[in-house]
């Protein structure tokens, strides 16, 4: 069963019609978001993201294609009737001094209004809801620049909530965030497509991407792949992103780690499995591949051990058999000593 | 922590709604008694018992001291009240627009334009020999062909302009202009013209009489009643243009109304009054620190109120050498206000500038 399209992009070229850019375009998508899908567009710095989102939200013109909204064209839906269908919230973070967080979303709901009547019971209902759902309501009445960056960006979210459209988009709603505060961002807009609302981010958090996201629309430079998270790592499109950079996707471990161009190997021994693994992270992280075997290429050895709750380390194959107490010191004598020449 | 802060933002930030009408009310009355500090002053000494009959039931009671109050005090405080609400909600409209405290009037250059077209009056008239062009009612139409001219330019880029501080820069490019043929003139005139001009420049609530009192007070209520439609899109104008545009409203018609609205506002009060510096930046600012809101539904009518209050007290402070000699208006609204700019701006432990 096919779910209803929202957002539908045909042969979409995005860019800038005058000025230096004017020679530039990206090249056409083809794209669509369903009813209460999570969309998240990843792409290199350049790669359009934030020129689509605009495009979509109509601040800026289209240079050929066509989007559509629940199937009408862009053209062809009114002013205020867009303002109904899709909000959109630039990266840019909202500087506005001397207003609450409560009359800072009441903005959200002017759409819903002509130019002499008043805030109904419905807005304030609406401010309320969407207030609570991220959490503030107990904020409503501090003001805007008194909040730390993650309090701001989920006052985003409720001001894209309050203005009740089926269609959010957000420009990068997890930069400057810490790990809680994007965790809980992605959360709060994963929970209004479950109310049906089709969500569409922009982000180079790939981890967020990964965890949180229905469906990735990757941008690259010869165009727009579309699929789940999965979807992308089978096909390989995942690498494409990483296309001249030393960095490449590890399929059984999916991370990006570090290729080398220097075949550095290592071997890692050690009674306990974890201090193992994470010894064996760390030299990966100095550029080694970590064996289960001592090869005849083997240019280190490093033993682990544990004892009486101290946790030691030892490379055995060096001539002065030098021995760390932390995997800081282990790896500083490796990129100082060990490496040299 | 969202629970240990919560007390913290009941307490602390409670929304100031009745404090905003407190505020509203003691501005009402504070303009009534500068109003009536005012009727008081001048050079010939009026029983306040007279000033008092004179404001209530219209009549002095004896005929020097209504001849002097209706036709030379009251046309003074009435140009205060117009020219210092003007002024203030100009400030704020272009402070709201270009997302800037230091924004006035003046920056889209309707002051500098109309001070052309006086200096054009007053000293290029003389040099060309035409000295009947010289008179008041010809200054007056002067500063505001000046003041739409420059408003016209202004209008003309900003339909082709995305970019409201290009707009901003623009506006000040003509303006630097229009300065600099003023200098031009003044360098080539008479002594006499010369210094007509620069007392003009100081600005002057006197100089205005009862009928053109009328004119500016249509011109000034157009202003504002222009200004008063757009409170709700100046709103949202206030955080960004994209955001008033993602919510339904058409930026550059709504950008339109408000230059319309400033140069009926500024461009009127500087033919009436004179360039009049300052009051376009400090009464907004200091309102806004006081009331703490950006909507305009409060702003606008606190602005004009306060503005009204503003310029009330300097004509006072202005009249207070007595014997006759009044300050120019200008001077004592620099003198007086910076002083009271600069402790508001102490005080207000977290002032923040839009950017």
């Amino acid at each position: 069963m096919q779910p209803a399209e929202v957002i539908g992009i045909k042969n979409l070229v995005v860019g800038y019609g005058e000025g230096a850019m004017s020679d530039f375009t990206y090249p056409p998508i083809n794209a669509n978001a369903y009813k209460g899908e999570m969309v998240a567009l990843v792409g290199r710095n350049g790669a359009g993201k934030s020129t689509l989102l605009r495009t979509i939200s109509r601040l800026q013109p289209m240079m050929n294609g066509e989007i559509t909204v629940n199937g009408a064209t862009l053209e062809s839906i009114g002013r205020s009737e867009f303002s109904q269908l899709v909000s959109f919230i630039p990266a840019e973070p909202v500087r506005l001094p001397n207003t609450t967080v409560s009359d800072f979303i009441t903005l959200a709901r002017y759409p819903y209004h002509g130019w002499f009547d008043g805030l109904s019971h419905t807005d304030t209902t609406m401010v309320g809801k969407a207030l609570k759902a991220v959490n503030l309501f107990d904020y409503r009445n501090r003001f805007l620049d008194r909040l730390s960056d993650g309090e701001r960006q989920r006052v985003m979210v409720a001001f894209a909530i309050a203005q009740d459209t089926p269609v959010i988009l957000m420009d990068e709603p997890t930069a400057f965030l810490d790990l809680p505060s994007k965790f809980e961002i992605v959360r709060l807009l994963r929970e209004q497509t479950l109310l049906g609302k089709t969500v569409i981010i922009s982000t180079h958090d790939l981890q967020t991407a990964f965890g949180f996201v229905d469906t990735i629309w990757l941008m690259l430079r010869e165009g727009i792949r579309i699929g789940s998270p999965e979807d992308l790592v089978l096909t390989g499109a995942i690498d494409s992103l990483m296309d001249g950079t030393l960095v490449k996707f590890d399929m059984s471990s999916g991370q990006f780690k570090y290729t080398n161009s220097k075949t550095l190997s290592a071997y890692v021994s050690g009674s306990k499995r974890s201090l193992v693994k994470w010894t064996a992270h760390a030299l990966e992280r100095l550029g080694y591949h970590v064996s289960s075997i001592v090869l005849d290429t083997t240019s280190i050895q490093v033993e682990v051990m544990e004892s009486e709750g101290k946790i030691q380390w030892c490379i055995e194959n060096h001539k002065r058999k030098p021995t760390f107490d932390s995997l800081r010191n282990l790896c500083m004598f490796i990129k100082l000593e060990m490496n040299a020449g | 922590m969202e629970r240990s802060s919560k007390n913290y933002g009941k307490s602390k930030e409670r929304k100031p709604t009745g404090k905003v009408g407190m505020m509203a009310v003691l501005l009402a009355v504070l303009v009534f008694l500068l109003v009536f500090i005012d009727l008081l002053l001048g050079s010939v000494r009026i029983p306040m018992s007279d000033v008092l009959k004179f404001i209530f039931t219209g009549s002095a009671g004896s005929e020097v001291s209504q001849n002097i109050l209706f036709n030379f005090r009251l046309p003074r405080v009435l140009a205060a009240v117009l020219s210092g609400s003007a002024l203030a909600v100009s400030g704020l409209l272009m402070q709201t627009i270009f997302r800037n405290p230091l924004a006035d009037p003046s920056v889209l250059g309707i002051s500098a334009g109309a001070s052309l077209g006086v200096a054009l009056v007053v000293m290029g008239s003389s040099a060309l020999g035409l000295s009947f062009l010289g008179n008041q009612f010809s200054m007056v139409l002067a500063a505001l062909a000046g003041s739409m001219l420059v408003l016209m330019l202004v209008m003309a880029v900003s339909v082709r302009v995305r970019n409201v501080i290009v707009i901003l820069i623009l506006g000040m490019m003509f303006g630097f202009a229009a300065s600099a043929v003023t200098s031009i003139l003044q360098y080539f005139s008479s002594e006499v013209s010369l210094k007509s001009f620069v007392i003009w420049t100081m600005g002057s609530l006197s100089s205005i009489s009862g009928n053109q009192l009328w004119i500016f007070a249509l011109l000034v209520f157009l202003g504002l009643v222009l200004a008063m439609l757009v409170a709700r899109p100046l709103n949202v104008l206030g955080v960004g243009e994209n955001y008033a545009q993602l919510l339904g409203y058409n930026v550059k018609a709504i950008r339109m109304v408000v230059f319309i609205s400033t140069s009926l506002l500024a461009g009127s009060t500087t033919a009436f009054v004179g360039p009049v510096v300052f009051v376009g930046i400090a009464v907004p600012h200091v309102v806004r620190m006081a009331v703490k809101t950006s909507n305009h539904h409060v702003l606008l009518p606190t602005t004009l109120l306060a503005g009204a209050a503003f310029m009330l007290l300097i004509d006072t402070i202005a009249q207070l050498p007595g014997a006759g000699i009044v300050l120019p208006v200008n001077t004592v609204a620099a003198l007086m206000g910076i002083p009271v700019v600069i402790y508001v701006i102490f005080k207000g432990s977290h002032f923040h500038a839009a950017s």
